[in-house]
Parts: C-alpha cells; sequence; structure tokens
C-alpha cells in the first residue's frame, strides 16, 4: 500500500513539476465515460488539502502558531508536509506536527491547553483514494481525463479559551488531469486541482493546444450556450 | 419554348440585378450614435429609468445578508457547545458531541451551499438579464430604426460589422468563419457567399439573426 502511495505522489509530483500554469478557457465539449475506477482504503491523505479547506475561514488569521495534524500517517502524508507552503492558505505556511493517532483530539486540545498553547488540532481517519480513469466520447475515445480522489473523516478542534471552535466534516480533494492520447507534457489539455480556497484551481489549462485539437477536428467544440463555468469538471464517481 | 425562353429572361434579369444592388451602411457607428445605447449605463448595467433589473438584485442581496446571519448564528452555536465540552469536567460522551457538530456541520453547509447559488444567481443577472431579457425591447426599437435608415428598399446592405479590440487572444480563433470576417470584413467575401452558398447562417453558425439586412423584408431582418 505505502509503495503504491509513493508511486501516485511521485507521478503527481513529476506532472506538477512540468507543468506550466497558464490561463486560459475550456472550449471542448467532452463526453466522459467512465472506464476504470480504483477505490482503495488509505491510512491518511497524500496531501491535507481537505483538511485546510475544512478549517478555512474559521480561526483568526495568525491566532495559532502550530498545526498538530493526527493521523495513521504513511511516509506520503509526512513527505507531503514538505510541500505544504506552496500552497497559499496562511495555515500552510504554520509549522505542521504529524502526530500518530493514539488517542481522541479532545483529549489533545484539553492537554495543549492547559500547558498554555493553543494549537489548531486536525485530525483525519476513515480515509479513502479512489482513483478514475475516464474516456470521451466525442473525441473518438481519444481524449481522457484522470481523477485522484481522497476523502475523508475530519475533525478539527481549536481550543481557544475564549472563542473555542470544533467542527467535524467529510472532506474531499482531488486533482484532475486532461490529456490526449497520453498523459505526457505538451498533450495535457488541464490540469485541476480542488479545494484551494473552496473551489477548483487549475494549474494548466493549454489554450493553444485544445485550439488545435479543435482545429483538426479531433474534439468537439463547445457551443457557447452550453458553456457552464460552474460546472464540475467530471461526472460523479461511482460510490 | 416560349415560357422557357421568358424563364432563361427572368432568371438572367434576376442574377444581374441581385450582383448590382449593394450598398453599405455603417452599423457601428449607427448604433453608437443612436439614442437607446447612449442611455445604457455601464456601472449599473441597466437602461436609464430600468428598476426591473434593481429590484430583482436588491432582492437576492436581502436572501444573501440573512443566509450570512444564520450562518454566523450557527457559527456561535458550535463555539458555545464546543466550549461546554472543552470546559466539562469527567468523561463527557465525546460522540454525541461529535454526532450532533456533523449535523450543525451538515446544516451550515446547505446554508452556505444556499448562498453560494444565490450569488451566483446574482452575478448571472448582473451579466446576462442586461444583454437578453431587459433589453429585449430596446434591441426590437433599434432594429426598426435601421431598418428605417436605409434608404433604397430593394437593396442588399452589408453592414461594416462593429470591430473587435485586437487581443492576442483573437488570433487563436481562427477556427471560427464569423471571426475571419470580422477581422477582414470585405464585402466581396460576402457577395462571393451569397452567389454561391444557400444559407447565410453557415458562415455565421454563432449568430442568432443574419448580419445582413433588406430593406424591403418587414418584420424579422432577413438577407
Amino acid at each position: 500500500m505505502l509503495k503504491t502511495g509513493c508511486k501516485i505522489l511521485a507521478i503527481v509530483t513529476a506532472i506538477l513539476c512540468w507543468a506550466q500554469p497558464v490561463k486560459s478557457c475550456s472550449l471542448a465539449l467532452h463526453d466522459w465515460q467512465i472506464c476504470f475506477n480504483l477505490k482503495l482504503p488509505v491510512s491518511a491523505p497524500f496531501m491535507p488539502m481537505a483538511e485546510l479547506d475544512a478549517v478555512f475561514d474559521k480561526i483568526p488569521k495568525n491566532s495559532v502558531e502550530q498545526v498538530i495534524w493526527v493521523a495513521d500517517h504513511n511516509m506520503g502524508s509526512i513527505f507531503s508536509l514538505a510541500f505544504l507552503h506552496f500552497l497559499p492558505n496562511w495555515e500552510a505556511q504554520l509549522p505542521w506536527l504529524a502526530t500518530a493517532k493514539n488517542f481522541s483530539i479532545i483529549e489533545l486540545a484539553k492537554e495543549k491547553r492547559e500547558a498554555g498553547k493553543v494549537p489548531l488540532i486536525i485530525g483525519t481517519d476513515q480515509n479513502q483514494l479512489q482513483i478514475a480513469l475516464f474516456v470521451d466520447k466525442n473525441s473518438n475515445n481519444s481524449c481522457f481525463q484522470l481523477v485522484i480522489m481522497q476523502s475523508g473523516r475530519i475533525r478539527s478542534v481549536y481550543a481557544d479559551p475564549g472563542k473555542p471552535w470544533a467542527q467535524e466534516t467529510f472532506g474531499r480533494s482531488w486533482l484532475s488531469v486532461v490529456f490526449y492520447q497520453a498523459p505526457l507534457p505538451g498533450r495535457i489539455l488541464s490540469l485541476a486541482i480542488f479545494p484551494i480556497y473552496q473551489s477548483r484551481m487549475a494549474l494548466i489549462d493549454d489554450h493553444d493546444y485544445v485550439e488545435h485539437l479543435l482545429a483538426d477536428g479531433l474534439l468537439t467544440t463547445r457551443p457557447e450556450q452550453v458553456f457552464d463555468p460552474y460546472s464540475f469538471d467530471f461526472p460523479d464517481l461511482p460510490e | 419554348m416560349r415560357k422557357l425562353f421568358i424563364l432563361l429572361i427572368l432568371t438572367l434579369c434576376c442574377n444581374q440585378l441581385s450582383a448590382q444592388l449593394y450598398q453599405t451602411f455603417n452599423l457601428d457607428e449607427f448604433i453608437a450614435r443612436h439614442p437607446t445605447t447612449r442611455s445604457y449605463d455601464p456601472i449599473s448595467r441597466s437602461f436609464n429609468g430600468s428598476e426591473n433589473l434593481r429590484q430583482q438584485l436588491a432582492s437576492l442581496t436581502v436572501d444573501i445578508a440573512q443566509l450570512n446571519e444564520k450562518l454566523e448564528a450557527m457559527k456561535l452555536i458550535q463555539s458555545k457547545d464546543a466550549k461546554a465540552f472543552l470546559d466539562a469536567t469527567g468523561a463527557p460522551d465525546e460522540d454525541s458531541f461529535w454526532q450532533n457538530n456533523r449535523v450543525q456541520s451538515n446544516e451550515a453547509g446547505e446554508l452556505k451551499s444556499r448562498m453560494f447559488n444565490l450569488i451566483d444567481q446574482k452575478k448571472q443577472i448582473e451579466l446576462l438579464l442586461p444583454r437578453d431579457t431587459v433589453i429585449l425591447p430596446e434591441i426590437n426599437e433599434l432594429a426598426a430604426d435601421i431598418r428605417d435608415s436605409l434608404t433604397d428598399k430593394d437593396a442588399i446592405y452589408l453592414n461594416y460589422l462593429p470591430v473587435a479590440t485586437p487581443t492576442n487572444l483573437s488570433e487563436k480563433w481562427l477556427s471560427s468563419p464569423l471571426q475571419i470576417f470580422l477581422w477582414t470584413p470585405h464585402e466581396k467575401y460576402l457577395e462571393e457567399y451569397l452567389d454561391s452558398s444557400y444559407a447565410v447562417s453557415l458562415m455565421f453558425p454563432e449568430s442568432r439573426r443574419p448580419v445582413v439586412y433588406q430593406k424591403s423584408v418587414k418584420g424579422e431582418n432577413k438577407r
């Protein structure tokens, strides 16, 4: 399991390194059909993006000095902490302490409060990783979308004596890569992640490449009236 | 034989006629100078005197503010519950606390989702309504004024279309025939096209209305 996780993380990191962020819009009309779906239970998320989203806008900015992340950590989750400062959230810029899930986070919060420090404590469990591959029927099955989604239960506690806060939510984060024929640099139409500030963020949106494919009739042009900027990138994944 | 001869004569006359009766009309300038377009207020995104849009936007703003207040109240309740639980001595039921918290979080999530929907609606109205619904009567009036200003009732008028602001982006739209025409709006393209084509809409697939006006046609603008 750990080996698989490391491989996925390495692939995702490599794609992100090659990717050059470009601003543009989606011009193609896709008809996504699922052709591969894999669901794996994992001990901890590979990147605490949903965790950051769960605490977004909940605590006054710069009111905490440390985040304690409680989970059954694996090498991927610990390794991901090295890349946290690339995310724009102010909470991501704090030092994150990966702690094993040995006891209740409420008890941990009480203990820390009594010690005079009030860190933000985020606990993650019941984690799952879902990998799905979609094929676009409108492109004669030549355009694909790879979705890597992680989900889990997130419990967060901020035991401030004046204004404490606690919340349990179901967190979800994903990475989506749309590519033509092969997921190689130069053939990637778009690469997006969710959530960044509670919304999708496009790291790549290769307008020129999409235009080229549209001009050659390899993709279907999206009619103007079909364009919906609020639509999701892919259909619902199977439960 | 005589019928065939008359038919041939008529056909020849019609061809000659249709090839010669082209005139031009500066639609861009006409629209810019028309009182209707001049009464448009870009800041409020509506025409002067239009109240419909403002009322809808005001109603949505009130609804969004109410949902925001509910969310704040819910946040306060969660905070009070958390304080009570963290300050409690002994061994309170943690599962029950989290279960209750999850219900509150779900409710807050639904409220937030509704609020975002309303915000989206507000944005849509701000962007689309002035273009489509509200200004339709004004557009009809404008189109009627355009037809009235065409003096030759038998000619086909070729518009000088509004020229798009040159940007790097527009160069990437070479696949669109309409865009090609907009960059190089030569009448000869239209003349050639009208002589050989059966439908102008093929050249302007994105246009809801043809851009070529014929004075003699009443009601709809047709070529």
